[in-house]
């Protein structure tokens, strides 16, 4: 079979990348959305698309199924992926340097915007786009995932997609469409991809646990719905690690397992935070960092997640969620950690609570 | 160190302003005259006696070592000519090929001289092979392979770091690996110097000790800080000011303090934190020489310094949170600095640091640090942190590195931790992890 890189050996062994959608056809859900795809590959009129819908809805996989039904076996040679949330490697950024014909004025209101852009567009997209389709289509695909990421430099986008449009199709994923500019919108055609619906979720599940040799309870299911909202990767995920600790499959394991896989210790770290114990709630993140790998950033966004499950009365919540969000946008030029998460702790240590977690 | 060819140059020169680098001037040229580095020396004897059993030796150290200086002895003292490339001139797999090859084929002018009778054949050294980079080059890796397993000349290739991308390069190799000089052979070698250029009366013994100490087991910034020092000691004697002692203190006083000077640094802190007048920080924490770091982290450094310690002014979340807020801002700041390379800012990053403990002391009214200032704690999160896995499985599976750490990591933990079956082997394989990688990923997998 034609498609998508082969996946290599061990990586194959992981539930959720050996049952990946190859293509449309084995898409579970999204039914809508997939009739019309299907119907731009008969007619051969593939427009540029925009991809919006939470995360782990399915739109990469949707996408790649789509390009490589589109191209077959010249699937390797007609589509590229970008990650716009990857950032640059140091060597890129030399790179860009070396190449700059772009403009990299960051003065008055540029200032202070993520920097991503002229070097990301420049390194990454460009010779991408640039180089000439050569496949039976007449041109090839590029992917973007986190679009939004992109933040101002969607302007510059907007301007490749002119220029290179004959040659080169785009497909954006975000899974923020309000944070796309207009005139990419307008440029694309919009499809929007909802979680996928429980009954859906239950058969997909179920048909790929019976492959590995599981059975699972129809309330097991929902519980493992509820979790992941409707991410079918992350439940072949979980459903993975209950194999691996030869856990009984029941709601209670899979809890436990959620807590410590979604949000290791971020409610512990909300409490330190909030009872201002600083150097335990500093080492703490410094843990939770080396653990998870995760930036600043994805540490933020954990903790945005967990404290909308802790039990807190609201306008304590909402104090913490604005809190988050200051901490988010200043953390966008930082340099180092260390000075956020002191702020961040003692902002969350000022809120006058009463309550406890 | 100084060899027969050195003394009557110096002859000349005496009394003179210097001019020739040390470094160079002074280089070794026999094998006798390296110091410091006797077992590697036997080793790279063996290599050669016994090639072609290995055919290329790697010669891995920091710099400044002498890995060079030791290739091009060892060539001198058995009469071989050196035919040297730099590998990070030439990039590209053809390059290589044809500038190795040309040097491969092509007779030396010494041999048609000497009828080549006296010459024992050539060594092709190859400096800084870790200027190959990693994959637009791997053609570049993969011809020096092939020359590796063809030459009928020893190849001896240097670089810095043991690369994970060059280990097809070492498996063809014999590798020595150099450790940091001690300061002992420093001072011996810098004391030589001092001897062959007659300035022995002007340097005191203990402040070749001092450099040899700042040098961190590199000759050649030892040597270098040696010749600048009597440069600026001939110019004030010249000038006819302060006597030599006198000016050898101020000298040394200028050359990098070693770590137990950090007590400067550590009263600098603690005044700073102390004040509540911007000016006084600003001067103060400017005039803080950071020792362990180059001038443009010095900022960076002395942040980390005030955050490690500006906690203990008081126990108030809402003060420390506003003073905290300017740190922020300072550190934006950095970053946005580092990012655009635009210094202006610095300017600022200054004010925002200052302000921010100007601003705690205000508040809190205190007018002294009562507090022993700590030395940051290094977090040292890179090593050990499994970015590389996760930016190659993000590659393979077209998943961003965010979405591997989110969805992925946790389940790949638990497959890694289970000792079911071989795949961890496989996996590590799969990546193409050697001892080091697979060491850090096992540390991090431990809880």
């Amino acid at each position: 079979m034609m498609a998508a890189k082969n996946i290599p050996m061990p990586l194959g062994r992981i539930f959720s990348i050996k049952h990946e959608p190859k293509h449309l056809s084995e898409v579970a859900g999204h039914e809508e959305c997939i009739t019309r795809l299907k119907k731009m590959i008969e007619t051969g009129n593939v427009s540029n698309l925009l991809i919006a819908g939470p995360e782990g809805a399915g739109k990469l996989t949707i996408a790649k199924c789509f390009a490589s039904d589109l191209f077959k076996d010249e699937y390797a040679t007609s589509v590229s992926i970008i990650h716009a949330a990857n950032r640059l490697s140091e060597e890129e950024r030399d790179q860009a340097k070396r190449e700059s014909h772009v403009s990299e004025k960051r003065i008055g209101s540029m200032a202070g915007t993520d920097l991503i852009f002229p070097k990301f567009i420049q390194v990454r997209v460009k010779p991408v786009v640039e180089l000439q389709a050569m496949n039976s289509r007449g041109f090839k695909i590029l992917i973007v995932t986190d679009f939004d990421h992109l933040g101002q430099d969607q302007q510059g986008f907007r301007r490749l997609m002119e220029v290179y449009g004959a040659n080169c199709r785009f497909i954006l994923l975000t899974s923020q469409i309000s944070s796309v500019i207009d005139p990419i919108i307008s440029r694309c055609q919009v499809l929007l991809v909802k979680p996928i619906a429980q009954s859906r979720f239950y058969k997909e599940v179920s048909r790929v646990g019976s492959i590995e040799g599981y059975a699972f309870k129809y309330s097991f299911i929902n519980a493992l719905h509820y979790v992941t909202s409707g991410n079918i990767g992350k439940a072949l995920n979980i459903m993975q690690i209950f194999m691996l600790r030869g856990k009984e499959i029941n709601e209670d394991n899979l809890f436990e397992i959620i807590k410590d896989t979604d949000s290791p210790d971020i409610t512990k770290f909300l409490e330190l935070s909030l009872n201002r114990v600083v150097p335990e709630a500093v080492n703490l993140y410094f843990q939770i960092k080396k653990e998870t790998a995760l930036s600043f950033k994805g540490f933020l966004d954990l903790l945005r997640k967990g404290a909308l499950q802790v039990p807190l009365e609201q306008p304590i919540k909402a104090r913490i969620l604005s809190i988050l969000a200051e901490c988010d946008a200043r953390s966008i030029t930082m340099a180092s950690d260390e000075p956020h998460l002191l702020a961040l702790i003692f902002k969350l240590g000022g809120i006058n609570n009463k309550a406890r977690v | 160190m100084s060899t027969h060819h050195d003394s009557e140059q110096n002859s000349k020169k005496k009394g003179k302003p210097i001019d020739l680098p040390w470094i160079e001037k002074y280089r070794p040229r026999n094998l006798k005259d390296v110091i410091g580095v006797d077992a590697h020396k036997a080793k790279l004897l063996d290599f050669l006696k016994n090639f072609p059993k290995k055919r290329g030796a790697v010669l891995i150290g920091p710099p400044g070592v002498g890995k060079t200086t030791l290739a091009y002895a060892v060539a001198r003292d058995q009469n071989r000519d050196i035919i040297e490339m730099n590998a990070s001139d030439s990039r590209s797999s053809e390059d290589i090929k044809k500038r190795v090859s040309e040097a491969v084929k092509s007779r030396s002018i010494t041999d048609f001289l000497d009828d080549g009778k006296n010459r024992k054949g050539k060594i092709i050294l190859i400096d800084e092979v870790d200027g190959i980079s990693g994959t637009e080059d791997r053609g570049g890796i993969a011809t020096l392979v092939e020359l590796l397993k063809r030459t009928e000349y020893p190849v001896l290739l240097t670089c810095n770091e043991r690369l994970k991308k060059l280990k097809t390069i070492y498996d063809e190799c014999e590798v020595i690996t150099f450790g940091e000089v001690a300061k002992d052979a420093i001072t011996l070698v810098l004391k030589k110097i001092l001897e062959s250029e007659g300035y022995t009366d002007l340097v005191p013994l203990a402040a070749l000790k001092k450099i040899a100490e700042n040098a961190g087991g590199d000759f050649r910034s030892g040597i270098n800080d040696l010749q600048s020092l009597v440069r600026g000691l001939l110019q004030t004697k010249k000038a006819g000011g302060t006597s030599a002692a006198t000016a050898t203190k101020e000298m040394i006083g200028n050359i990098k303090p070693s770590r137990d000077e950090f007590s400067t640094v550590f009263k600098g802190i603690a005044k700073a934190l102390g004040s509540a007048s911007v000016a006084e920080i600003k001067s103060t924490l400017g005039a803080i020489d950071m020792p362990d770091v180059t001038s443009s982290y010095e900022w960076d450094r002395i942040l980390q310094f005030l955050l490690q310690n500006y906690t203990k002014i008081t126990h108030d979340v809402g003060i420390l949170e506003r003073g905290t807020d300017l740190f922020v801002l300072a550190d934006a700041m950095l970053g946005y600095l580092r990012q655009t390379q635009d210094w202006s800012i610095l300017a600022y990053v200054i004010d925002f640091i200052s302000a921010g403990v100007a601003g705690i002391n205000i508040e809190t009214g205190k007018k002294a640090f009562s507090h022993k200032v700590e030395y940051p704690v290094y977090r040292n999160i890179r090593d050990g942190s499994p970015d590389a896995m996760i930016a190659r499985i993000g590659r393979s599976i077209d998943a961003s590195e965010d979405e591997v750490k989110r969805e992925l990591l946790p389940l790949l933990k638990e497959l890694l931790r289970s000792d079911k079956d071989s795949f961890k082997d496989e996996f590590m394989d799969w990546l193409g992890f050697e001892t080091e990688d697979r060491r850090k990923i096992t540390s991090w997998l431990k809880r």
